[in-house]
Parts: structure tokens; sequence; C-alpha cells
């Protein structure tokens, strides 16, 4: 090959290059431009979809009891640490856990490093780690820029009142991850769920998330590479505040039946029980505080309970531990869905079932020996014999005296009779009675855990038995159980508000209301009423007036001379208080102590139900709390206000200490009480006042101490108390 | 009065300056720095990039003057003081003096800036190969055959070219390291070397990229940007990340472009590597195919220009040294480029004279000196007319008989 040959090889060869170039940059640019101007624009566009702010809950009185607040807050993405080697991780954590320090956010690298743990298990969503953080914190963080740890403004749920109405009220969590999100929004499109949303959880947060849930802004956004959202394109949907919803809780009565229940229950636990009786745990109960004109509730207090503040900031192990495992079950509104035999709370329904049926005429007197023998029974064991609780002996009663002065064997009599002649008075007429009154199923109250109960009949056992023989072994009805049902014992399960909802009932002389806990929904924005919730009559009976009459004078008289007199010394005679206490037997238990009635006698406006777990007779501990709760709603007493919490719920941090004990940061400097870095000096100083202080400590130690120091000081009866009070209820003073 | 001006040193030198290629060159550079304000963010006050490259052009300028101004016949005798200097430097860079970038080891630090030896060494690497390919100077060597036929001679050649390579390499400098390649095949063809050395070498150069590739020898990002060229969409976020926010970055310039400072993908940070290794995909999104076809067109004119220069040559040294600096453009253009469209794999060769930073644009434009140098001390068909008229060479006759007489005048120091 010549020179020039080669000359024109590498020439040609040059061009040829070039051609490929301007022939593939023609296809780019000319041909494929549009499609590739498409693909760029979809590059640099997103859509946003941020939440809009939650309704708010009031209660009767326009108060506010779930809110909402703005905070800067600092959060922890774990998707923006997974990708980090363990050891970058925890140096980023300290990094940011140092710069939170400085900020004055007391919170320890193990801290952030358990939260980081957590979340990869548990959620893709950041979790908030501290709240109300300055704002040069919040500023340092954006212009530091650490991965997975952001600061942001979010709109948090806050609640005013912590722990009042808590079960009521519920909490908020948030959408776990896609497949909850596609679970949920296969009911409604306007507002889809994404993972990390907002959503009730509990009570009316979760009955009425839909309503509360604000409608969500849609954004189409210019973004550059880092996501950064350069310009709005287009407003695809307007966000909308979610509704406020008006409940019928009066705040201020919530939180003193909660303070009455809980009362209650601290001297249960100080009362000796009867001899050879199981201690008064006395760990929990409820009340039931119900408006009779309509059926409004204005309280269900529910013992234990819980702050639903915790759900948001996170609490500490103990806490989470009590919450989520302590046979307790904090979380349960016992109230609306606590499931509880009645006892004698239930006997003025077997007696209007022993007076319609025919069995028994109101002024029939009855010998109350203290203790009843079946008449069926043919041998002479003990299981044919029932007594009265305590062994009482009441003498010659009649329906008025068994009901105020609360005689078992007066009913326990009525139970067999009904069961002795069935082909008579039918073979459920005390069962009959009791889903009249509202027993046995839903009251239809709108929080998601209203729950039926049950009442017992010969057939329903046949069929539980046939279903699931191992769990119900006992396949026929014998009169023993019809006894133990006359006494409200035996299968006889209630709740609080279906016995609160029956006495208003007799009260309102047949006419028994849809419990309601939601007056109205308003707008968000402009405050009109989107929808209101009338009172609902639910059944209007035409109950016998022979029997109503005997009953309702039974039940004014057990406030008055019966069992409940003693709760009742002083209170206004004329008001008046319709009710019965109950003492409900559970197996290996104290009894469980009940109160239910209404008042004035009259005409009632309030009916309250009260139950205390493994507390003793109604009359002692159950009386007394619905005594309290009818002089807060008759005025007698002042209802002990209780202010609403402004300041931020306190986030509980464990301090970070040395081997020394002395506070320290994530990266082991001393720090002094407000989370500044000591200096040498400073710590020097704090070491010699500490030793200083120690050593005079030492000298007052060896000095002759005072015979009350020395000796072990008894265990006062309030720490038995405190033992069962939990960690998240404050005792309000 | 007028012939004392016209023998003036500084008028000789402009009379003799190739004004075609030094205007597309330097029209390039006005386009280059252009593209660096754009993605720089110069509009937005950022002009540290802008005045660190017009840095760079200035002490370019001065650099290509003194190179184009010099004799190379006398810059040939600085020929092994250089490749040693080279050799010093890229081992130095291996040592304790060298920083990371991007994956590869082949920065020294001075204050504010770095230089790159690998860049530099691609001067070495032509002027090593063109001097061992040529018949070096004095009369007693007028005689010699072909020294491109003389293996010992070839072998000095692929020793030298071996060495460098070797070390740059160990830099990481893949990129670099196929530009020499293609430099020394450029080279031997032009120096006619025989046909089965050129085998030989595109063979083993196959053979020894395939061994290094296969062995890990290359590191991690090179074997992802070979797979993710293969295959782009397979890791759309990962290694094939770069040419697609590229590809849609040209592709969405259409004919006219969307305007300077005026490309979403430059502007809002989706390209990558936007003022060095990108900068012609960020070209190509704000002018449009209009601007590449300039910029194209500008690059052709220059490597033409270059292309006669080397065939006009009078002797081999010069033919050589000029044929090498027209291959490392052609080159390093066409693989940038390339690169950017998505015809040929990532590597890290930035787009000369355009492309942000010193060391490549030094290099280029020492380069270009060379090829003036070469151009000026050509001995012209018509003296004083201007034009480069490419002089016949036949080289067909092979042997002893000197094909080309190194003019009397630039032989020896004067």
């Amino acid at each position: 090959m010549t020179l020039d040959r080669r000359f024109s090889v590498l020439g040609w060869l040059a061009a040829l290059l070039f051609f490929v170039l301007i022939g593939r940059l023609w296809f780019l640019q000319v041909i494929s431009s549009p499609e590739l101007t498409e693909v760029a624009a979809g590059n640099r566009t997103r859509e946003v979809v941020s939440e809009s702010p939650r309704g708010q809950i009031f209660d009767t009185n326009g108060t506010v009891i779930a809110g909402r607040r703005e905070s800067l807050v600092v959060t922890l993405d774990w998707s923006g640490l997974r990708h980090l080697s363990e050891e970058d991780r925890l140096a980023v954590l300290g990094e940011a856990g140092h710069e939170m320090n400085l900020g004055g956010v007391k919170i320890k690298v193990d801290r952030l490093e358990s939260v980081y743990e957590r979340a990869s298990t548990r959620s893709l969503q950041p979790v908030i780690v501290a709240e109300d953080v300055s704002a040069a914190l919040w500023v340092t963080l954006q212009e530091r820029g650490f991965p997975g740890i952001k600061a942001e403004r979010r709109t948090l749920r806050v609640y005013p009142f912590r722990e009042v109405a808590s079960h009521l009220i519920g909490y908020v969590g948030s959408v776990q991850d896609q497949a909850e999100a596609d679970e949920l929004n296969g009911l409604d499109d306007l507002k889809p769920y994404r993972p990390g949303d907002e959503i009730g959880r509990s009570g009316i947060e979760a009955e009425f998330d839909r309503v509360l849930r604000g409608t969500p802004e849609r954004l189409l956004v210019e973004v550059n590479a880092s996501n950064e959202v350069v310009r709005t394109i287009e407003v695809l949907q307007p966000g909308e505040p979610g509704s406020d919803v008006h409940l019928t809780i009066d705040i201020q009565l919530q939180a003193a039946a909660e303070r009455t229940v809980q009362t209650e229950l601290l001297e249960a636990q100080r009362r000796a029980p009867c001899e050879d009786c199981p201690v008064h745990e006395a760990n929990a109960g409820a009340m039931v505080v119900l408006d009779a004109t309509d059926g409004s509730l204005i309280a269900a207090a529910s013992y234990p309970g819980f702050a639903p503040g915790e759900f948001l900031f996170g609490m500490t192990q103990d806490q989470a531990d009590y919450l989520f495992q302590s046979a307790d079950q904090p979380f349960v509104n016992r109230a609306i869905s606590g499931l509880y035999a009645p006892g004698s709370t239930f006997k003025p329904f077997t007696a209007y079932a022993g007076i319609t049926s025919g069995a028994r005429a109101v002024d029939d007197v009855w010998l109350d020996e203290g203790q009843y023998r079946l008449t069926s029974c043919e041998e002479a064991a003990s299981r044919c014999v029932f007594r009265n609780a305590g062994s009482q002996i009441l003498g010659e009663v009649d329906l008025v005296d068994a009901i105020s002065r609360s005689s078992d064997t007066y009913f326990y009599s009525l139970g067999e009779e009904l069961w002795l002649n069935v082909d008579a008075f039918g073979v459920t007429p005390v069962q009959d009675a009791a889903e009249l009154f509202g027993f046995g199923s839903s009251t239809g109250v709108s929080i998601p855990s209203d729950r039926a109960g049950r009442v017992p009949t010969p057939e329903r056992r046949r069929a539980d038995h046939r279903d699931n023989p191992e769990a119900y072994p006992n396949e026929g009805w014998f009169a023993g159980d019809n006894v133990n049902l006359a006494i409200g014992q035996g299968d006889l399960l209630v709740t609080p508000l279906q016995l609160a909802n029956a006495y208003a009932m007799i009260g309102n002389e047949g006419v028994r209301y849809e419990p309601r806990v939601v007056k109205s929904i308003t707008n968000g924005v402009s405050g009109r009423v989107a929808k209101s919730f009338d009172p609902l009559v639910s059944v209007a009976a035409q109950l016998d007036p022979v029997a109503m009459n005997a009953i309702r004078v039974g039940l004014a008289g057990a406030t008055t001379e019966g069992t409940a007199r003693t709760a009742f010394v002083g209170f206004d005679s004329r008001i008046g208080v319709a009710g019965k206490t109950g003492t409900a037997q559970v197996a290996g238990k104290a009894d469980f102590a009940l109160f239910a009635g209404y008042a004035p006698v009259a005409s009632p406006s309030y009916a309250i139900s009260v139950i205390l777990e493994q507390s003793g007779f109604g009359g002692e501990a159950a009386a007394p709390a619905a005594r309290t709760m009818f002089d807060y709603l008759f005025e007698e007493i002042d209802v002990p206000l209780r202010e609403p919490f402004t300041d931020p719920e306190p986030i509980i941090l464990e301090p970070l200490l040395d081997e020394q004990g002395n506070e320290v940061n994530g990266y082991g400097e001393r720090i002094d009480a407000d989370g500044n870095i000591m200096t040498p000096e400073q710590v020097a100083a704090a070491d010699a006042l500490r030793a200083a202080e120690e050593l005079a400590a030492a000298e007052a130690a060896t000095a002759p101490a005072p015979a009350s120091v020395s000796a072990a000081p008894p265990a006062p009866p309030v720490s038995a108390a405190s033992a069962v009070t939990p960690p998240p209820a404050e005792v309000t003073p | 009065m007028k012939d004392a001006l016209n023998r003036h040193p500084s008028v000789q030198f402009f009379r003799q300056l190739d004004l075609i290629m030094v205007g597309s060159a330097l029209a390039l550079l006005v386009i280059g720095l252009g593209a660096i304000a754009s993605t720089t963010g110069a509009s937005g006050g950022s002009t540290g990039f802008l005045l660190r490259q017009v840095v760079f052009f200035s002490v370019g300028a001065v650099v290509f003057t003194i190179v184009a101004s010099t004799d190379y016949q006398r810059l040939r005798t600085l020929v092994p003081v250089g490749i040693g200097l080279t050799i010093v430097v890229l081992l130095a860079v291996l040592g304790p003096f060298g920083s990371t970038v991007n994956g590869t080891r082949g920065w020294i630090r001075f204050g504010p800036f770095s230089v790159q030896p690998a860049e530099f060494a691609k001067l070495a690497v032509i002027a090593g190969l063109a001097a061992a390919l040529s018949r070096p100077l004095g009369k007693r060597f007028q005689r010699m055959g072909n020294p491109a036929k003389d293996p010992r001679r070839i072998m000095g050649a692929l020793v030298l070219l071996g060495v460098i390579m070797v070390l740059v390499l160990a830099e990481g400098e893949t990129g670099s390291v196929l530009v020499y390649c293609m430099v020394a095949m450029a080279i031997f063809f032009i120096a006619e070397a025989p046909p089965r050395l050129l085998g030989l070498l595109v063979v083993s150069g196959m053979l020894a990229f395939a061994l290094a590739f296969s062995s890990g020898l290359l590191g991690d990002h090179v074997a992802d940007r070979f797979t993710s060229f293969l295959d782009a969409d397979a890791d759309p976020r990962g290694a094939g990340y770069n040419q697609i926010q590229s590809v849609t970055a040209i592709g969405s310039g259409g004919l006219l472009g969307q305007g300077v400072f005026q490309g979403p993908q430059t502007q809002f940070g989706f390209l990558p590597e936007k003022q060095t290794d990108f900068i012609f995909a960020a070209v190509g999104e704000e002018t449009g195919f209009l601007g590449v076809v300039v910029v194209l067109s500008l690059y052709g004119l220059l490597l033409k220009r270059t292309f006669l220069v080397a065939r006009a040559a009078s002797d081999r040294f010069g033919q050589l040294l000029v044929i090498g600096v027209f291959a490392m453009i052609l080159v390093q253009v066409v693989q940038n480029v390339g690169m950017t469209i998505r015809v040929l794999p990532i590597t890290g060769i930035p787009l000369p004279l355009v492309s942000y930073g010193g060391s490549s644009l030094l290099t280029t434009l020492i380069a270009l000196g060379l090829v003036q140098s070469v151009k000026a001390h050509t001995p012209r068909s018509a003296p004083g007319d201007g034009s480069l008229v490419p002089p016949v060479l036949d080289l067909r006759q092979s042997g002893p008989v000197p094909e080309l007489e190194p003019d009397a005048a630039t032989i020896g120091p004067q």
C-alpha cells in the first residue's frame, strides 16, 4: 500500500466515523425527538400528593378534644439509610444525634438506631424521632443533609386532654404498606390512602376516618435530578381539610367519670375482702353516663387507659409492654365492649318477666330465709342450695322489697318457677324480657367496638354445643340455669352501655334510644353542618304499667333504704335516684361491683352504669361512684375542671449516662443540663462539686441517723395502689 | 520598512499560521466556554468553572504559541527527556502524590488545580512513536532504511507504548489507554509498518483487553459501563443511567435545541458529568441538531487541516507527529460523541477543546502547536502564497534511497 493510499484510507475512515455520528444524531434529534422529549418531560414531572389537615373532634360544648398542630419535626427515614453499611449508618446517626444534642434535643444514638431497626421491619415511612425542635436545629439539619434524617414540617394530631376519653376518641396511626392501602382504597377513590398516610386506628378516629381525613392535594410538579420541586405545573386536585366531628361527650364530665372510676378502684383496693375471699385487685372498671332524654352518650369511662399521643411520638419499652401485653388490656373500651355478668342489676328485667308472664303478682310476698333450695332437686347435695349474697336473711319481701333490698332467693324461686311451668309461661320469658330491654344485640352506637353481649337460651345452648362441643360441654338447660339467669349470672353477658341504656328505658316508660356519640359533622373550612345525627328511638314498647311501677318504686327504694342506701345518703330527695346494685361472681376472682340507675326518679335525665372489676360489693364500690357522678350531673358538687394541655406531649427519653452516672451526649462527651458540651474546666468543676457532696453525704451517713430513717419504712397501702396505676395515665390531683 | 516588518518573527509566525485550523479550534473553544457557562450555572452567578477554563485557555494559548513557533525538529531532541519525565510522573501518581477522582487514581493536586498526567502522556506516546519510527537527525542516518521495518526500533516503540499503557491502566484510566492504542495504530499505519505487525497489534490489543476485562483488572466500573452499554435498560437507575439521560437530553434537543441555558435535562441536573465527559449532550440539548452539526463540522475542519499538514510534511518525524495528533483528536471526538449518543460504551474521555478541564485543553493545544510547527517548517511549493499544497510524496521506493530530504535549513541548531 502506498503512503498515499494509506492517507486516503485514514481520511475516508475518519469521514466514515463522522458520518456515523451525524447519522445517529439525525436519528436521535430529528426522528426520535418527540419521543425522547416526552421521556425528558417524564423525567422531571412528578405527581406530588400531600395529605390535607385532618378534621378535628369536638366535645358537646365545642371544646377541641382531638386537634392539630404545626410542628417542626425530625424524622428518621429507613429507606434513606438502608444503603449504608452498618458502620456508615452509625456514623451518620452519631453525627445527627450530636447535632440534635447541640440543638437541645436529648436523644441518644442507641435510640435512633433502635428506631431504625424497628422501622426496617414495620414501615417504610419516615418515623418522627423528635418534634417541636428549635428552628435553628431544624435549619442546621436541613443544611447538613444527613441521609435518612430529615427536618420536616408536619401537622400533628394532638389530644389536648391526653388520656381523657382516649378509648372513645381512639388514636391515629399510619397506613403500613401498599397492601393495606390497596385494601382500603377499594372503598373510596377520592381520598386514596398511600403508605404512611395518617389513619384512625380505633374509636371515633377509626369509625369516622373517611370524614376526618382531608382530601389530599395532588400536584403535578417539575423536579430536578435531586427530586427537589422546581415549580408547580398543575393542580390536579386541590387539597381540602377533613370535616370536623362533634361528639355528644362532655369532656369535663368524661374526665370526672374517669377520675371517679379510678378513685373508687383505689378505694376498693384498700378495702379488706370478705373472709376467705380473693383480694380486691380492682384493676379495671367502666362507667357509662347517658342522657336519658335522647340517648346521647355524655361520658364513657374505661379504666385503665392510654395516652393516644404516645402512638405519635413513641414510647418507652415499659409503656409498650404494658399497653400491648398487660392482662389489664388498656386498649379495650370496657364501657362499650366490656362483657360482664350483670348480677343483681339484672333483677328488674327478671321481675318484669315474672309479672308479665303471670308467675308472680306485684304484691306476692316471699319469705326470704337467706337460702333457697331447688324444689326440683331430689338429692340433698349442696349444689341444690342457692344462698343470698352474704347469706343475709331478709324475711318477708314483696317485689318492691326484693328489688330494693336485693333478695336473691326471691328471684331464685321465680327463676325456678318459670322453668317448672314452661307450658304456662313459655320457654324463655326472662330472655325475652332481656332482649326487649336491649340485651343480646348491639346498641347501634357508632363506635366500632360496640358488642352484642349474650343472652343464653336453651336453644342457643344446644346450637353452641352442636357447633363446638369442646367449648360448650353442656347441652341441656336445667332449672339451675334459670335460677342463675334470674339474678344475672350464668352465661348472661352485657356491656355497661347496654345496662345504662336498659335502665334509661325503665325510666322512660318503654322508650329506648339508640345511644349516640356523634351529634354532627361540619365542614372543616366553612363550619357548616354537613350531617347531623338526631336522636333515634330504637324501641318504643308498651310496657306493663303495673310491673314497671313496682320496679321503679323498688329501684327508687334501693337508694333510699335498700342496698345503695349508704352511697346515696344526703342526695337531694327532690331529685332522687332509681338504681340497683349488683355483685357479680366470677370464678377465682373477687366479686365485680356494679351499679345501674337513673335520675331524677320521676322523669329521668341521666342514666348511669358502673362496673368495677374485682372490687367487692356493688353497694360498697360501684354505687358511690354513681353517686359522685350524679352529684356532678345535678351540680351538687362542682365538676373539677380539667385544663387542656397546650404544651406538646413530652417525648420520654432516657438520659444517656456514662459509667460515673454523668449525663453525656452520643459521643460520650459530658453535657450540662441544657445539653451543651462541657469544657474540661467545667467537667473538673462539676466533678469536684460532686466529690464534695458525696463526702458530705458520707459524713452524714456515719453520724447517728434518726430512727425513722434507719428503720425500713412500712409499705403504705398507697404503694399497692400505685402498683396497678399504669405509667401513661396521670392521676389528676 | 515593509520588508523589515515582514521579516519580524511575529509577523512570520502569523503569516505561517493555519488560520482555518486555528480558527476552528478557537470556535470550538468558544463553544466550549459557552457550554461550560451553561452547564455550571454561570448565568446564576457561579462562574468558577468558566473562569478556570479561561485561565487554562490563556495558559494554553501561550504554550501553543511557544510550541508552534519552535521548530519541531528542535523539539525532537527533547523527546527522550519528555518520555522520561512522563514515566516518572505517572509513577508518582501511583505513589503518594496521586488522588482518586471517579474511581481513577490519575490526578496530582496543585492547590486548586489538579493535573491529569495521563493526558500529557498522550503527547509522549505520539512524540515517542514518531521519533522511534522515523530516521533520527544527522547525516549518518540519511541512508538508513525505514525504521518502521526495523525490528529493534519496532520493539523500542512497543516497549515505550507498553510501559506507558501499563502505568496509565494501573491508574484506572482505561479511556486514555484506548486513545494511546488508536494513536499508535495510526502512526504505525502511516509509518508503513509491516502489515503483519499491524495485524498482530490489533489482535494482541483485543486479547489484552479481553483478558483484562474478564480478570477484573480494569475494575468494576469499566465492566459496569460496558455491560450497561449493551443493555442500558437493565439498570436504568444505576450503570445505565448516564447514557439514558444523555441520549434523552440530545434527543429532546430536536432540530434547533431547547435554547442555551434552557435545557431541562442539563439545567436540572439529570445529565451527569455535564461540563466534562457529557458536555456534548448539553450542547445537543440546548442547540439541537443544528448545533451539533456545527460542532462536528468544526472538528471536521480542524481534522482536515491537520490531515493536510501531515500529508504535506516534508519529513517522516513531522508527518508521524501530525498524524498522531490527528488520530488523537479523531479518536477522542468519536469516542466522546459516540458514548453520549450510545453508539459506544462510556469511557472517561473528554471532548477536546470543549470539555472543561485544564489537562485535556493544554494537551490538545500543545498538540495543535506541534501541528502548526510542522506546517510552518514545511517548505512550500509556492512560497508566500500561504496556501498549503500537498507535495506528492513518492514513497514507493523502499530501501536506502532517502525519499524525504529534511530541509537543510531546519536541520541542527541554527
